[in-house]
C-alpha cells in the first residue's frame, strides 16, 4: 500500500507555440499549457500502482494561475489529493528553486514512499527534477523508467539507457522518473472531469513549507528561434508525368550544392 | 456577458481532442471508405461519456448539459470530417435528452443508460418517403391495443437503422405516429420511444432496409417498415396527440448539435486550407498573397466564427430552458436561435469545403484528397437531414413577423 | 552530508574545471571544450573517474595529458547518482573547481542534477554551445526548437554538455593521475541485468548523407530502398535510419533521429514519408540540405526543406535512385 506523491508541472504546449517573426522569440503571454507528457504518465503510472496494490496518491505542484489547470487534470485522472504551492513569485522559476520548493512541500507530507514524476517536462527539458529532489530528500533515484513493479518496499525499475536496457532495484522511499514509453495515460471521460471540478486541492504558502523567496540561481538572458533559411523549392510530382522532370531537377540542384557524390 | 468557456468545459474539450486524436482521427478516412464505424468505437465512446451526455447519472448518463455535448460533438466533427461519428454522437445526445425530458420513467431506466455505454442507439424517425418537412401530413398509424399501441406504416431516410440492428443492445428512434385522423393534421400525432431490437433480439413487426448514401458513409441510413408493431404504452412520450410540439423541441436541440458538428468540420476544413497557403506557390508567390484567395479566406473565417456563436449562444440558452428551468426562458425560445443555426451551419460548412477544394485545385478532385469526404457530409444537412434549410427560415420568419404574415 | 570547506573555496577565488562523464567514451571531447573554459578562468582541467576497479580505463584518459582524479570504491559499484554527486561535491569543494562539465548522458544528467542540489548552485543540461564573452554563457535547447542562453549566477556552476558538442583532442603528454581518498556511502542501487542494445543501427550520427525514413514507409523490408537511395546519393557515406515511432515502437532499429534520439548533420538529409513533428526537426536542424519527399503537400517537414518532392515514396525513390546512378 504505497503512498505516492507525484509531481506535475503545466507546460506550453510546444506545438502550439508561436513565435515573433521579427524578434523571434516566442509569443509566450496566452501561448496554450496542458499537463507535461512525461508527468501523465507519472501520474497514470502512480494510479496504476493504486489499482494493483493499494495506498494514496497524492499530486504536488508549483507554480502560478497555471496550478488549478493542472490540479483539475490530475483530480480528473484519480488522484486522491492535491497539493498546491502558489504565488506570484512562483510564476517563472529556475529548476534548482523549483526543486527546493517541491523538497520543502514534501517534508510537509505526513509520509511518503515513493516520489514519481516526468523524467523531463515537455516544455523545457532540464531532466533535474527528479535526482535534485532525491538528493535533498536523502533517498535514491531511479530515471526515465519504462517499466516500474513494486516487490515488498523494493522498486524493481526498468530503463532504456544509451547502452541498454538496464533492470534495477532499490528500497523505497525513492524517486523514480518517468519516461514516454512507461505507459499510455489515460483519457479522463466527462464523468471524472465533472467530478474534479468538486475536488479542492490544499493550497500551500511559502511560508508554510518554511521556505524564504530565493534568488534564481540560473537566468535566462534569450530564447529565440535560430534562423532556418531553407529554400522551399517543392516540386509536385503528384502526377506521374512530372515526376521525371522534378527528379532531374532535384538531381542537378544537388550536384550544384555538392552534396551528392 | 461571460464569453469564456468554464475551465471544466476547456478540460472537457482538450480530454476529447486527445481522445478523438487517438481514436478517431486516425481512421476517419478508413470508415468512410468501408462505410463501417469500428464496433469497439462505442464501447469507447461510451466509456468516455460522449453520449447521452445531457441525461443525468440517474439514467446512466453523464450528467452534463447541451454546452457540453455541443463542444464533443464539434470535436468529434473535427476528427472526423465526414461526420459519420459526429453524427452517431449528436443523434444521441440530442433525442435521448428529449426522452429524458418527456419520456415516462420505465422507458427513461431501460433505454438510456445503454444509449450512454455505446450499447444502444437512440435517433428519430419521422420522415416518411412522401414528407419529411411536412410533418403533419404523417401517414403511419398508431392505433389503442389494449393497454398498448399497434403501429404500421413505413418510415424513410432514417440514421441509423444498420446501428440499431447491429449494436449489441439495440437501439431505436423517437418517432411520430398519427393517432387522429389526416384533417386533425399535427394536432393528432403521437410521440413515441420506438424501440426496433431490446435487450439483443430484434422486436416483431420492425422490418428495416439499409440504403446507400453519396457520402457520410460511416453512418448507415436506411428505412423501415412497421406490420402491426406492438408496443407498451410505457413507450409513449408525452400526451397522446401532443406529439408534433414535443417533437419540435427535440428538433431544437438536434439541430443544435448538427450545427456542432458542421462547424467541427469545417474549422478543419479550413485548417486544411490554412496548411495550404504555407505550401503552395504559384507565380512565384504564396497563392494567399493574392487577396482573391485571402479575402475570401477572411470571409469564410468569419463565417464560421458566428457559425460558433450560434451553436454555443443556442446550446447555453437550451441549458437555462431545460437544465436549469430558468423561468425567464421556455422552450419556444429555442425555435430562433437553434433554426438559425441550423440554417447557417451547414451552409458555411459547404462553401468552405468547395472553396478550400477550388484552392487545391487538381488534387481536391482525386480520392486520395479527403476533402470531398467532408463535403458530402455536412452537404446532408444542406440537403436537409434534421430540417430542410427553408424550414430553418419558414421558422425564424414566422416567429419574427408573426405568424399571421407568414404561414402558407 | 557535510563538506570539508578549504579556505579558498568562495566566489571568484576557485578556477578549475572538473569534468566528469559516466560514460567515459565522451570524457575526451570534454577535455576539448574544458581548456577553452580553463584559459579564460586561469586554471586547470580536472577529469573525475569514479567506479569500482577503474584503473584500466583512468591510464586511457591519462594519455590527453590532464590530471585525472580517481575514486575507486567497490561500494561505488553499481552507479548511483545520488552517491557519484556526493562524490564530485567533495572533489568540486577539494580542488576549486569553479565549472563542473559533466557528459549529458541519461546517468550524467542526474548526476548533475544531484550534485547541484546539495550543493545549492545552478545547474543547466543538454548544453550544445558555451560563450566566454561577455560572461559564461550556455546554449541549450528550449521548447524543442527554440535556443535559449542561460547564464549561471552561482559559483561555482554545474552543466551537462551534449555529446559532439566538442571534438576529441589529440593525445598529449603530460597527464598525471591522483588517487583520491573519499569518504564514500555504498550505491543503494542493485543491477539486476543489462540487456545491450541490440545494435540494429548503421551509426547514423556519422552519415555524410543521411537517409531516414518515417511512418510512411510501410514496411522494415522497405529500407531497403531508402537504403539503395543512400548509397546511390553518397556512396560509402550514406546511411539509413529512422524516427523515433519505427524505432520506439515498431522496433525496425534500436536508435532513430530526433530530439531524445541522435542529432545528425550530414551535408544531405532525405527525409522519406516523415511528417515533420518539432521533435525530428531538431534532430536534423543542422543538416546542409534538407530533401523532403512526403505524398502529403502539407507535411510539416516540407517548412523546413530545401527541396522537396510532394509525391508517393514508393515511386520517387527508385527513379531517384536510378537517375543518381547515372
Amino acid at each position: 500500500m504505497p503512498d505516492i506523491v507525484v509531481c506535475i508541472k503545466q507546460s506550453i504546449d510546444i506545438e502550439q507555440l508561436k513565435f515573433d517573426p521579427s524578434t523571434r522569440a516566442p509569443i509566450l503571454a496566452g501561448a496554450p499549457k496542458k499537463m507535461g507528457e512525461m508527468d501523465k504518465r507519472a501520474v497514470e503510472e502512480a494510479l496504476r500502482i493504486k489499482g494493483r496494490m493499494g495506498g494514496s496518491v497524492i499530486a504536488l505542484t508549483i507554480g502560478g494561475a497555471e496550478v488549478e489547470d493542472v490540479m483539475r487534470r490530475a483530480y480528473a485522472m484519480g488522484v486522491d489529493e492535491g497539493y498546491l504551492v502558489t504565488g506570484p513569485e512562483l510564476g517563472s522559476l529556475d529548476s534548482s528553486t523549483k526543486i527546493k520548493v517541491l523538497t520543502a512541500a514534501i517534508k510537509k507530507m505526513p509520509h511518503f514512499d515513493l516520489v514519481l514524476c516526468g523524467a523531463a517536462s515537455s516544455d523545457f527539458f532540464s531532466w533535474q527534477v527528479g535526482p535534485g529532489l532525491a538528493a535533498l530528500l536523502g533517498v535514491p533515484v531511479i530515471t526515465s523508467a519504462k517499466k516500474l513493479d513494486i516487490q515488498g518496499d523494493e522498486l524493481v525499475v526498468e530503463c532504456d539507457l544509451e547502452k541498454g536496457t538496464y533492470t534495477l532495484k532499490t528500497k523505497m522511499p525513492a524517486v523514480v522518473t518517468t519516461t514516454l514509453d512507461i505507459n499510455e495515460p489515460r483519457v479522463p471521460s466527462l464523468m471524472a472531469v465533472l467530478g474534479a471540478s468538486k475536488k479542492k486541492a490544499k493550497v500551500l504558502t511559502l511560508e508554510e513549507i518554511k521556505m524564504a523567496p530565493a534568488k534564481p540561481l540560473v537566468q535566462v538572458s534569450s530564447i529565440y528561434m535560430p534562423e532556418v533559411k531553407r529554400k522551399k523549392v517543392i516540386f509536385d510530382c503528384s502526377e506521374a508525368a512530372k515526376l521525371e522532370e522534378a527528379m532531374n531537377r532535384l538531381i542537378d540542384a544537388l550536384r550544384k550544392e555538392e552534396v551528392m557524390e | 456577458m461571460d464569453y469564456s468557456f468554464t475551465k471544466d468545459e476547456e478540460l472537457f474539450r482538450e480530454t476529447v481532442k486527445e481522445f478523438c486524436q487517438k481514436n478517431i482521427a486516425p481512421v476517419w478516412v478508413e470508415i468512410d471508405k468501408k462505410r463501417q464505424i469500428p464496433a469497439d468505437l462505442y464501447k469507447k465512446m461510451g466509456e468516455q461519456g460522449l453520449f447521452a451526455i445531457p441525461v443525468s447519472a440517474e439514467y446512466g448518463g453523464p450528467g452534463g448539459n447541451m454546452v457540453l455535448a455541443s463542444i464533443a460533438i464539434e470535436e468529434i466533427a473535427y476528427a472526423d470530417p465526414s461526420v459519420a461519428v459526429a453524427v452517431y454522437a449528436l443523434l444521441c445526445n440530442g433525442w435521448p435528452m428529449l426522452l429524458q425530458t418527456y419520456g415516462t420513467e420505465a422507458a427513461k431506466k431501460e433505454i438510456l443508460p445503454h444509449v450512454a455505454k455505446g450499447e444502444g442507439f437512440f435517433g428519430i424517425a419521422t420522415t416518411e418517403s412522401h414528407t419529411g418537412s411536412d410533418l403533419a401530413s404523417h401517414k403511419v398509424t398508431a392505433a389503442k391495443d389494449g393497454k398498448g399501441w399497434v403501429l404500421n406504416g413505413e418510415k424513410m431516410y432514417i440514421s441509423g437503422v444498420g446501428e440499431t440492428s447491429q449494436l449489441p443492445w439495440g437501439g431505436g428512434f423517437w418517432a411520430t405516429a398519427r393517432t387522429g385522423t389526416m384533417q386533425e393534421g399535427h394536432r393528432a400525432l403521437t410521440a413515441y420511444a420506438l424501440l426496433g431490437k431490446k435487450d439483443g433480439k430484434m422486436l416483431a413487426g420492425y422490418e428495416p432496409t439499409v440504403l446507400e448514401e453519396i457520402g457520410r458513409g460511416g453512418l448507415t441510413t436506411g428505412g423501415f417498415t412497421l406490420k402491426n408493431y406492438r408496443m407498451d404504452d410505457k413507450y409513449r412520450c408525452g400526451e397522446v396527440n401532443q406529439g408534433f410540439y414535443l417533437t419540435m423541441e427535440g428538433f431544437n436541440l438536434a439541430r443544435t448539435v448538427v450545427a456542432a458538428a458542421c462547424i467541427g468540420a469545417a474549422r478543419w476544413g479550413l485548417d486544411q486550407a490554412a496548411d495550404w497557403f504555407k505550401q503552395r506557390k504559384s507565380f512565384g508567390r504564396y497563392i494567399s498573397n493574392f487577396e482573391g484567395v485571402s479575402f475570401k479566406f477572411a470571409e469564410l473565417y468569419a463565417k464560421l466564427e458566428a457559425a460558433k456563436y450560434f451553436v454555443y449562444k443556442t446550446a447555453w440558452l437550451a441549458d437555462k430552458v431545460y437544465m436549469e428551468k430558468d423561468p425567464r426562458f421556455n422552450p419556444r425560445d429555442l425555435n430562433i436561435p437553434a433554426s438559425m443555426a441550423k440554417m447557417y451551419g451547414p451552409e458555411v460548412a459547404t462553401e468552405i469545403f468547395r472553396e478550400t477544394m477550388k484552392w487545391y485545385g487538381a488534387y481536391a478532385y482525386s480520392t486520395e484528397c479527403p476533402l470531398y469526404r467532408a463535403y458530402l457530409g455536412c452537404f446532408s444537412y444542406e440537403i436537409g437531414a434534421e430540417g430542410a434549410q427553408n424550414i430553418m427560415r419558414y421558422i425564424i420568419a414566422r416567429d419574427v413577423v408573426g405568424q399571421e404574415y407568414v404561414r402558407w | 552530508m557535510r563538506y570539508v570547506r578549504k579556505k579558498s573555496w568562495n566566489k571568484g577565488m576557485n578556477k578549475n574545471i572538473l569534468i566528469f562523464s559516466e560514460d567515459l567514451g565522451l570524457l575526451p571531447e570534454l577535455i576539448s571544450g574544458a581548456r577553452e573554459v580553463a584559459s579564460k578562468l586561469g586554471g586547470e582541467v580536472l577529469a573525475a573517474v569514479i567506479g569500482s576497479k577503474v584503473e584500466g580505463e583512468t591510464k586511457e584518459i591519462s594519455k590527453y595529458g590532464i590530471k585525472v582524479l580517481v575514486v575507486d570504491n567497490a561500494a561505488l559499484e553499481p552507479f548511483d547518482a545520488g552517491r557519484y554527486g556526493e562524490v564530485l561535491q567533495q572533489l568540486t569543494v577539494n580542488y576549486s573547481a569553479e565549472l563542473i562539465m559533466i557528459g549529458a548522458t541519461t546517468r550524467g544528467r542526474d548526476v548533475a542534477a544531484s550534485l547541484a542540489a546539495k550543493l545549492g548552485i545552478g545547474c543547466v543540461t543538454e548544453v550544445f554551445r558555451i560563450d566566454l564573452e561577455p560572461e559564461m554563457t550556455f546554449y541549450r535547447s528550449m521548447y524543442a526548437t527554440a535556443i535559449a542562453k542561460e547564464i549561471i549566477t552561482s559559483s561555482p556552476k554545474v552543466i551537462a554538455v551534449k555529446p559532439k558538442t566538442w571534438a576529441r583532442p589529440e593525445t598529449r603528454e603530460g597527464g598525471k593521475i591522483e588517487k583520491v581518498n573519499v569518504k564514500v556511502e555504498p550505491s543503494r542501487i542493485v543491477q539486476v541485468s543489462v540487456k545491450p542494445k541490440e545494435v540494429i543501427a548503421e551509426k547514423i550520427e556519422d552519415a555524410e548523407v543521411a537517409v531516414i525514413g518515417g511512418k510512411g514507409v510501410e514496411k522494415k523490408e522497405d529500407l531497403e530502398i531508402l537504403r539503395h537511395l543512400a548509397t546511390a546519393l553518397g556512396g560509402k557515406g550514406g546511411k539509413v535510419g529512422v524516427t523515433r515511432p519505427l524505432a520506439a515502437d515498431y522496433k525496425w532499429m534500436s536508435e532513430w533521429v530526433g530530439m531524445s534520439g541522435v542529432a545528425i548533420k550530414p551535408k544531405l538529409y532525405v527525409g522519406v514519408g516523415i511528417s515533420g513533428q518539432p521533435q525530428h526537426i531538431v534532430g536534423i536542424r543542422d543538416s546542409k540540405i534538407v530533401v523532403v519527399i512526403n505524398k502529403d503537400p502539407k507535411a510539416p517537414l516540407f517548412e523546413v526543406a530545401d527541396y522537396g518532392i510532394v509525391g508517393n515514396l514508393y515511386e520517387v525513390l527508385p527513379l531517384l535512385t536510378e537517375k543518381c546512378k547515372k
